[in-house]
């Protein structure tokens, strides 16, 4: 067996959860009403290109980017712009969306996709500046969660020389099976899309980092990249947080990302497996990013899946499709269970960047109560950035943060490991939150 | 007898040698500082609540005498005490009339009903992170007391989900202000009675939906004004204090309850 | 669509993994018990009436505090009882009750409440009562009933002997009854040997990491064996030190109290040094027998300075490129 690589620093074991590994990726119907959020991204707002009562076609444009650090929405279906207003988005925070009425409501999702014309593009001919328009036109961000749009990410200031593109497939959260399921079921495609990025910068080597519990997505793109000599799968072990960004390069290529820094300060950029199906579709189909892969699970999720979403669709409908009871409801994560946002609404729309919607009869871990920190040292010692978390809690709880805390504050990449090994059910992640509400603040 | 007076002297060599290096030090090192910053600290009062933007009534003395300016004006000091100082400076200031923080919510449980159940820390900021309104109106008071704890008079508390101010404690230093994650409080003059206690900017509709007292944006309180003292913009009303003389029209004329009259009966005193 | 009631909304993540403070503190109450069976064992009930009275001493002043307190205290979480059980270890198995009851205020008001309560204490409250009771009560915390000598007869600690004997007196004590436990002493000092298997479980959960009790005992070791070896005539055999007195209890148990030690590697490995390096010099040089109490209580004052100038190093710390 080869040596499975790993992050040194800190991590932790969560107990894995894939429920709905083997679940093929279904197709749904066009639900009813989408609420399409205007922003889903990292970055400047977006402007609205659309009024109440516009007739809008799949694809078209909802709202348009206003800068670099921006990117496009598109209507996922063929409808009407009902209204234009505020409402409560998975993750608690409250936004502009843009209702559509669908023309054909109950239609199949599959009918919609397979109508769409297949381009058969030849790669080669693309250049490096198409590439990118073309990236930035769809949409495209993102979709580990962070939600970053993807044409930055894929344009370096010259000064830094790209010597690796790494893949992230290793999806370290409990229960979260989307990108396991889109590299068995589409793993095709998603060398197709890698091809298309290495296109940016000079044919640099490409690695996918796919964690060790996922043998048959290995298996299955290991066949497909073995006669290819640049794209190398690389086994990850099974530790949380692999999937994120500088712990991923650590572990592929041991180099660490400086604090405040960028992949790309080490010659590295990193996407999601998820992202790079997105790219291949926006170029063979020329789809903007109008839907994605949701897994469906939870305890009270009888059959937990994986279903192809349109971009704007409520949650309520993935209840009646995955036939969940409500009534037992009391925690509704988007995301994963580590980083996810809880959300308090049924009627909220998945946008983008949602990876899973998880459904929970109760928490039965934490408490209400936090109670005080016994400096046991739990934290720092799963800390994957090493941060001295209890002590930069201690002082943002008193609104007293010490210089020299600030940079370490900001270096927080909140996957909450920490939290999960407190014995005293101190919310470390959203301290560290507000710490770095507080810097932004004072700045 | 003459071994006790060895030591002695010495003790008194050691005495006079470090009383003469203090005496140097103290003539050597001496600062002058204006004796007016002590007056005028005296007359202060001496809270060091910061509402002034300064780090506290010393740094505030500092500056009104070393550049000679009384502005801005202490917002906790009373007006007599703020003629002192500028008496003592020489300086003229101008007599406002004292202002008090005021909430423009009264999503209160009962008005506007919970939507989730908030298990994260009791901090407005906080909170903000997790959800951006714990009730159903979006515009609503969390109600977890960031203010609460950035007040120096104990003029805050919390009650059932909102906060609420005691007139009398208040002392109008504005700190309340920059702890509100929603923008929700605001200064008013004290001889102000009428208040919109409301903050929705959604249609009539929405608003109603979210909160029982919201402002829809009716406009019957515009017309019922005959001194031209309120204005709906956005769906909301609001009072333009130079103007109103709290003759109370407005207030029978909203639909919602959205306008309060502020009588003494409402000032909390606890 | 409508949940039966609200959702939950909290911050991420949603998971625990289960640890608690009470399991904390009851599995390190639960590790002692090997220890509190030999000491049972050595002195009798005389053994369990100090347990249960300091136990119950600790947990009641606590929980006295706990009402008339403004915030809310867990007096059931077991840090006080932890606090008890090891203050119970540090007295004389004839300590009388009143003693074990001033011990207990001391060690809960004094060690733990004014400063804020668990986790913001600075000293040890078991070491704090401990010290309190001995500078007190010198008479009743140095003279020893002797382990199985039900008639009552007393005596010094091995460490007590040296101190006030020499050498020569301690000739007669072998390694293995220092660590099986025929010596004289408190309830927790007498057995090394059964302190450490309790505290292997600890290290197996991590609530204990092996940099200060290794610091803190080889310290002890290098620093007695130096001078063994110059003039062993003069001064006890570093085995001789490491077995004796309350060191294992110590650096086992005391000194790696979450609350009062360091956070970062070089810090806890600094502090196990500073608590063997004074152990040494008061056993050697200074007038008190033993020297740990003293030693980790100095060492805890420094325990922020250790945190803020060594700490670990980041990850994302190096050069840019």
């Amino acid at each position: 067996m080869l040596q499975l690589r790993t992050f040194k620093r800190g991590g932790i074991y969560p107990p894995h959860e894939k429920l709905s590994a083997d679940a093929k990726i279904i197709f749904g119907e066009i639900p009813g009403n989408l609420l399409i959020p205007v922003n889903q991204h990292i970055g400047r707002p977006l402007k609205i290109t659309v009024k109440k009562g516009d007739a809008v076609k799949r694809g078209d444009l909802l709202a348009e980017s206003t800068g670099f650090i921006s990117s496009n929405v598109h209507s996922p279906v063929d409808g009407k712009v009902l209204k234009i207003f505020r409402f409560p988005l998975l993750g608690g925070l409250i936004r502009e969306v843009i209702q559509i009425q669908p023309t054909e409501p109950g239609k199949s999702f599959k009918e919609v996709l397979e109508s769409d014309p297949y381009f058969d593009i030849d790669i080669g001919s693309l250049t490096p500046e198409a590439i990118r328009k073309r990236i930035e036109e769809a949409g495209i961000v993102g979709m580990g969660g962070a939600g970053f749009p993807t044409h930055v990410k894929l344009s370096p200031p010259p000064e830094k020389k790209i010597d690796a593109l790494i893949i992230n497939g290793a999806e370290c959260e409990p229960y979260i099976t989307a990108d396991h399921r889109v590299m068995v079921e589409r793993s095709s495609e998603i060398i197709k899309g890698i091809k298309i990025l290495q296109r940016l910068f000079e044919n640099v080597p490409v690695y996918i980092g796919i964690e060790e519990n996922k043998p048959d997505a290995l298996k299955i793109l290991d066949e497909l990249v073995s006669k290819d000599g640049d794209i190398l799968i690389v086994p990850l072990k099974a530790k949380y947080p692999q999937g994120g960004e500088k712990q991923l390069i650590k572990a592929v290529l041991n180099r660490e990302v400086p604090s405040k820094g960028l992949p790309m300060d080490v010659g590295v950029v990193v996407q999601n497996v998820a992202t790079v199906l997105a790219v291949y579709d926006a170029f063979y189909y020329n789809r903007p990013l109008t839907e994605r892969v949701v897994t469906v699970s939870g305890n009270v999720v009888n059959q937990p899946g994986n279903i192809l979403l349109p971009v704007g669709t409520p949650v309520s409908y993935v209840v009646k499709k995955f036939e969940i009871d409500v009534q037992k409801v009391r925690l509704l994560i988007a995301g994963g269970p580590m980083m996810g946002r809880t959300s308090h609404s049924f009627e909220s729309p998945v946008t983008k960047t949602t990876s899973a919607l998880l459904f929970f009869d109760n928490r039965v871990f934490a408490e209400r109560r936090e109670n005080p920190c016994l400096r046991c040292g739990s934290c720092l010692r799963v800390c994957p950035m090493g941060l001295d978390v209890a002590l930069y809690t201690q002082m943002i709880k008193a609104d007293k943060i010490a210089p020299e805390a600030k940079d370490h504050i900001q270096d927080c990449i909140e996957c909450g490991s920490c939290a999960f090994v407190c014995p005293a059910d101190r919310r470390l992640v959203q301290w560290m939150r507000l710490g770095k509400t507080i810097i932004r603040r004072e700045n | 007898m003459f071994e006790i007076v060895i030591p002695g002297l010495i003790l008194a060599g050691f005495a006079l040698i470090s009383a003469s290096g203090l005496f140097v030090a103290s003539k050597k090192f001496y600062v002058y500082e204006d004796p007016r910053i002590d007056e005028v600290e005296e007359l202060l009062p001496g809270a060091n609540c910061g509402g002034c933007g300064f780090a506290g009534c010393r740094a505030y003395a500092e500056n009104a005498v070393n550049n000679k300016t009384v502005d801005p004006p202490c917002p906790v000091a009373d007006a007599e005490a703020m003629q002192a100082v500028a008496r003592l400076l020489d300086l003229e200031v101008e007599v406002k009339e004292k202002q008090v923080a005021t909430l423009l919510c009264k999503g209160t449980h009962e008005n506007s009903r919970s939507v989730m159940e908030y298990y994260g820390i009791d901090d407005c900021w906080a909170a903000m992170l997790v959800a951006n309104s714990l009730k159903a109106c979006a515009f609503s008071c969390l109600g977890l007391g960031s203010c609460v704890r950035a007040c120096s008079f104990d003029a805050m508390l919390l009650k059932d989900g909102i906060v609420v101010i005691d007139e009398e404690k208040c002392t109008g230093c504005g700190m309340c202000l920059q702890a509100c994650p929603k923008n929700l409080l605001f200064m008013r003059p004290v001889s102000g009675q009428v208040i919109v206690t409301c903050s929705n900017t959604d249609r009539g509709a929405d608003a109603r939906k979210a909160c029982k007292i919201a402002c829809i944006g009716c406009m019957k309180c515009e017309k019922s004004c005959h001194q031209n003292a309120i204005h709906v913009n956005d769906f909301l009303a609001s009072i333009d204090y130079e103007k109103c003389t709290n003759c109370g029209d407005c207030v029978a004329a909203c639909p919602t309850n959205a306008i309060e009259m502020r009588g003494q009966e409402v000032y909390v005193t606890a | 669509m409508e949940a039966n009631g609200v959702l939950i909304m909290d911050s991420s993540p949603l998971g625990r993994t289960g640890e608690s403070t009470r399991k904390i503190m009851f599995t390190v109450c639960l590790t002692l018990v090997p220890a509190l069976a030999v000491s049972v064992w050595m002195f009798g009930w005389d053994a369990v009436r100090v347990l249960v009275l300091t136990a119950v001493f600790t947990v009641g002043v606590e929980a006295l505090i706990a009402k008339f307190s403004n915030t809310k205290i867990d007096y059931l979480d077991g840090s006080a009882l932890l606090t008890g059980i090891l203050l119970a270890m540090n007295v004389p198995s004839n300590a009388p009750w009143w003693m074990l009851l001033i011990g207990a205020v001391v060690a809960v008001v004094i060690g733990k409440q004014v400063f804020g309560g668990l986790g913001q204490n600075i000293f040890n409250p078991a070491l704090v009562a401990r010290v309190f009771l001995l500078i007190s009560f010198p008479m009743q915390m140095t003279s020893w009933p002797l382990p199985g000598a039900f008639d009552g007869t007393t005596g010094a600690t091995p460490l007590g002997i040296l101190k006030t004997e020499g050498i020569g007196a301690i000739k007669t004590i072998g390694v293995g009854d220092l660590a099986m436990g025929h010596i004289g002493g408190s309830l927790g000092e007498i057995s090394a040997l059964a302190l450490l298997i309790g505290s292997l479980y600890l290290f197996y959960k991590k609530y204990i990491t092996w940099e200060i009790p290794v610091a803190f005992i080889g310290t002890v070791f290098v620093f007695t064996g130096a001078f063994y070896l110059i003039n062993p005539a003069q001064y006890a055999s570093p085995v001789f030190h490491i077995f004796t007195g309350g060191l294992f209890l110590g650096a086992l148990y005391m000194a790696t109290d979450m609350v009062t030690s360091p956070l970062s590697f070089k810090g806890k490995l600094l502090f196990g040094f500073g608590c063997g390096f004074f152990t040494a010099l008061i056993r050697l040089f200074g007038s008190y027998p033993e020297g740990v109490s003293f030693a980790i209580l100095f060492m805890n004052a420094f325990v922020p300075l250790l945190d803020r100038y060594f700490p670990d190093k980041k990850f994302g710390m190096v050069k840019n490129g």
